[in-house]
């Protein structure tokens, strides 16, 4: 375990401790804040096409949480509101609102958390696929020049680079 | 090969390792027979491989000392995230508390994971997208102001330092039983198992070492559940099959009920409820009459050259007696409080709220399900949980790595109930109806320790013991456990071991959370914007021990109420810290102005409601408030919350807009 220190990111650790707790310093003019601009997508135009893939993104990310939390909070609270009058019931041997308390609502929330895991990650993914596009596009209309240059730089869509690209921007 | 496969070897080596341990002691148990180097040999070991961990990641890099470099996989970071959040109240009191009061117990195994989904979908992903230290350090950077950021670090203090000074206690108890130490060195002893994690690596040596304990934790309570489930016939894995114990023992509770010694012994205890009650009404003459006489005895006996054993024994009772007219309230209260409760005729574990009349009945319910949500929307707000998160590398890793956390803290949780209705059905088929000549050996163990864990007396004189006559701490089941089902003794080691990692380890994330709010956010954000990062991570070390140490004086005071407000926390975080975090990131018209209103309205508003009905601070200020809805002071968030919510709103509403900034800052966190 030893040499934990030496894998990774820890060169690139080390340079940014330095400048890791200096304040975010946004651009006030209204552009990008450079914490962004740092990042996988350098020139992404925050205005217009791109902001829309963003809050589509967002609603979906709601739209997802709300619906989470409604079952959850269903699973957990209305057994129980009712624990007396459905204590007759029965669960494989036990009460069912006594099961719902010590096991019922634990497993179901563990498979809320993982849907709400998979499906963000199927969310983000698209995200990035639709912002690429967007980009390469935009390149695409500049000419042929530019979108060799896209090519040649896009981000890798393989899981680690992009996450690692995605990490990137946050410790600075 | 990958950082998680190297990782993944390594604790697969140390489980290993571990269990080779604990064959090797129990064989020789074996050969040797039981004996206190079992628990020597378990505390001790344990607490070497910690500071050997720790020892190895010690650090001075500071995005290492703060974050462990954020690089810690999801599946190892719900592993050092579970060991964090599981505490002496998981490990030892969530058993106790299902064997004690049933059902109620119940609210707490709901509300200490449903926490999880409101960490998994409002907070985790957006905290470690922030990419910051520390939770104040958070609300700073989103609301742009260092009052925020005050307000943030007193919250973290305030819920984590009763926290901690209750694991402290939980490190005395374990040392004082085990291994036949005073409480106060006992304390001491915890204090320097604290220290050897946390000191010279922070974050990374904390997480490395919670990973290790909670390897140890899980194993001393999965052990022990699958072999009392084998021993009591529900199979290797009652977690699956204790429907049937639970029929048993319900059987056995109806016969309590209606036995006729059983009412007898409630009846006698109604009767001291009942005395005590005239001693509290006569207070204060009661008092000085009370300690007259006894002082009388003691003169008489000494001038009659009594007996030295009856002098001692007057003495002894002089000594217990309250010094003052208000120790001798708290005291008698508590013991009248004890009488009244044995005195209640048992309720089956099943049955949700078992009060006689409908009202009660229903103001029960709304207790259960308010203490359920305050625990819920508590876990989703304390620093220590959730400042883990900041140490995945991404924010889907994040994600993920709350569904580890609920994983690994489920095995614990689904495993709990089984074991108290295993053991409970042990203590009414074995230990109630035999005689008090041969009372089994744990009996006598646990009667003698300090401070009292069970009181077991024939109240009903027929040398039989009855299950009114019993009494026991919730606190003891767990570790008593592996005696009550007759398993070697190298099971009870391995399960001090287990409660001893599971309150080290949380000790650790309160410790760590402490000094780092004070060193990051009140040192460098407030103090000296300049210092270098060797400089705060040598400041934030100075911090640590400081806390420490002071945590550990103020256990040794031994301030009995610590552990009502250790659930009195879960509503303070969620009543101050809740609402600006939520609204900070879901909501984005959320201004400075309306945070802060936010933060203080629902501190004031929860503080206001606990010191005002719970009776401890009723008596110190002898001001007392009504219960409105009676609503019990530990769920105070339920009106901390709303409040801190609305007050949040209306004055972002009136005060001018949101800046630039914040809102360019809510965009970027909200992308993935």
């Amino acid at each position: 375990m030893a040499d934990r220190s030496q894998t990774g990111a820890a060169g690139v650790a080390d340079k940014m401790s330095v400048s890791a707790d200096v304040n975010v310093n946004v651009n006030v003019s209204g552009g990008p804040p450079d914490f962004v601009s740092g990042g996988a997508l350098p020139d992404v135009d925050w205005h217009g096409a791109a902001a829309a893939v963003a809050s589509r993104h967002w609603r979906s990310t709601l739209r997802l949480v709300a619906v989470l939390m409604v079952i959850g909070f269903v699973v957990t609270f209305v057994p129980q509101f009712w624990a007396r009058e459905w204590a007759s019931l029965r669960f494989a041997g036990w009460p069912l609102p006594f099961y719902m308390g010590a096991q019922g609502s634990i497993l179901i929330d563990i498979g809320l958390i993982v849907i709400y895991a998979w499906m963000q990650r199927r969310n983000d993914a698209r995200y990035h696929r639709e912002l690429h596009a967007l980009r390469d596009a935009h390149r695409d209309s500049l000419g042929a020049e530019g979108a060799g240059l896209s090519r040649a730089t896009a981000p890798a869509t393989s899981r680690s680079a992009s996450s690692r690209a995605a990490s990137a921007p946050t410790y600075r | 090969m990958s950082f998680t496969r190297r990782l993944l070897r390594y604790y697969l080596y140390y489980t290993a390792g571990f269990l080779a341990f604990v064959l090797m002691i129990g064989l020789l148990e074996r050969v040797n027979g039981p004996g206190v180097w079992i628990g020597y040999a378990f505390l001790f070991v344990t607490i070497a491989v910690y500071a050997v961990i720790g020892l190895i990641s010690r650090t001075s890099d500071a995005t290492e000392y703060y974050v462990a470099g954020r690089r810690v996989p999801p599946m190892f970071n719900g592993m050092a995230c579970a060991a964090d959040w599981m505490s002496a109240a998981s490990f030892m009191g969530l058993a106790g508390s299902l064997y004690v009061s049933g059902y109620d117990g119940l609210a707490y195994v709901m509300g200490w994971t449903g926490g999880y989904c409101l960490v998994a979908f409002l907070l985790a992903p957006y905290l470690r997208k922030m990419g910051r230290y520390t939770v104040p350090d958070f609300l700073g950077t989103r609301y742009d102001s260092n009052l925020v950021r005050a307000l943030g670090v007193f919250s973290t203090i305030l819920c984590s330092f009763v926290y901690l000074v209750a694991q402290i206690q939980g490190v005395g108890l374990i040392a004082s039983r085990f291994i036949g130490v005073e409480f106060t060195i006992g304390i001491f002893f915890g204090l320097a198992g604290i220290l050897v994690c946390s000191f010279l690596g922070g974050m990374r040596a904390v997480t490395w070492t919670q990973v290790a304990q909670y390897i140890i934790m899980i194993t001393a309570f999965l052990v022990p559940t699958a072999m009392i489930g084998h021993q009591t016939g529900n199979g290797w894995f009652p977690q699956f099959s204790y429907g049937e114990a639970l029929a048993k023992v319900e059987a056995l509770e109806r016969e309590i009920q209606q036995s006729v010694p059983e009412r007898e012994v409630r009846d006698y205890y109604r009767e001291q409820a009942e005395q005590m009650q005239r001693r509290l009404d006569g207070l204060p003459d009661s008092f000085y009459s009370e300690r007259a006489e006894l002082e009388r005895q003691l003169l008489d006996t000494k001038r009659r050259n009594g007996p030295l054993r009856d002098v001692k024994v007057l003495e002894t009772k002089l000594d217990a007696f309250p010094r003052d007219v208000g120790e001798a309230q708290n005291q008698w209260l508590e013991m009248r409080n004890q009488y009244v409760e044995r005195s209640e005729p048992p309720h089956a574990m099943t049955e949700p709220f078992p009060a006689r009349d409908d009202t009660t009945r229903s103001s029960q319910r709304l207790n259960f399900l308010l203490l359920m949500l305050c625990l819920m929307i508590g876990t989703a707000s304390l620093p220590h949980i959730l400042t883990r998160y900041g140490t995945t590398a991404t924010v889907q890793g994040a994600r993920s790595s709350v569904g580890w956390t609920l994983f690994f803290v489920a095995l614990l949780y689904v495993s709990a109930p089984a074991l108290a209705v295993m053991l409970k059905y042990d203590v009414l088929l074995h230990l109630v109806g035999s005689r008090y000549e041969n009372l089994p050996g744990w009996v006598t163990q646990w009667r003698h320790a300090t401070p009292v864990q069970l009181d077991i007396s024939d109240v009903y004189r027929d040398g039989v013991v009855q299950w009114g006559e019993i009494w026991m701490q919730p606190d003891m089941l767990v570790l008593a456990g592996p005696e009550i089902a007759g398993l070697p003794y190298v099971i009870s080691g391995l399960v001090a071991a287990g409660a001893l990692a599971a309150v080290l380890s949380t000790a650790d994330g309160l410790l760590l959370t402490i000094a780092n709010a004070l060193s990051h956010d009140v040192y460098f954000h407030m103090v000296d914007r300049n210092a270098s990062s060797q400089k705060r991570v040598t400041t934030s070390k100075i911090l640590l021990l400081c806390v420490a140490m002071f945590a550990s004086y103020v256990t040794s005071l031994k301030l009995g109420n610590i552990l009502f407000l250790v659930g009195a926390a879960f509503s303070l975080a969620a009543s101050c810290l809740f609402p600006a975090l939520v609204l900070g990131v879901f909501w984005k018209r959320t201004t400075r102005l309306g945070a802060t209103a936010g933060m203080v309205s629902g501190l004031l508003v929860c503080v206001y409601y606990i010191t005002t009905t719970y009776p401890f601070f009723t008596r110190l200020t002898g001001f007392a408030g009504s219960r409105r809805w009676g609503v019990d002071p530990i769920s105070a968030g339920a009106f901390g919350v709303p409040v801190g919510v609305a007050v949040a709103i209306v004055f972002s509403l009136l005060g001018g807009r949101p800046s630039e900034r914040d809102r360019h800052l809510v965009d970027h966190l909200r992308r993935p």
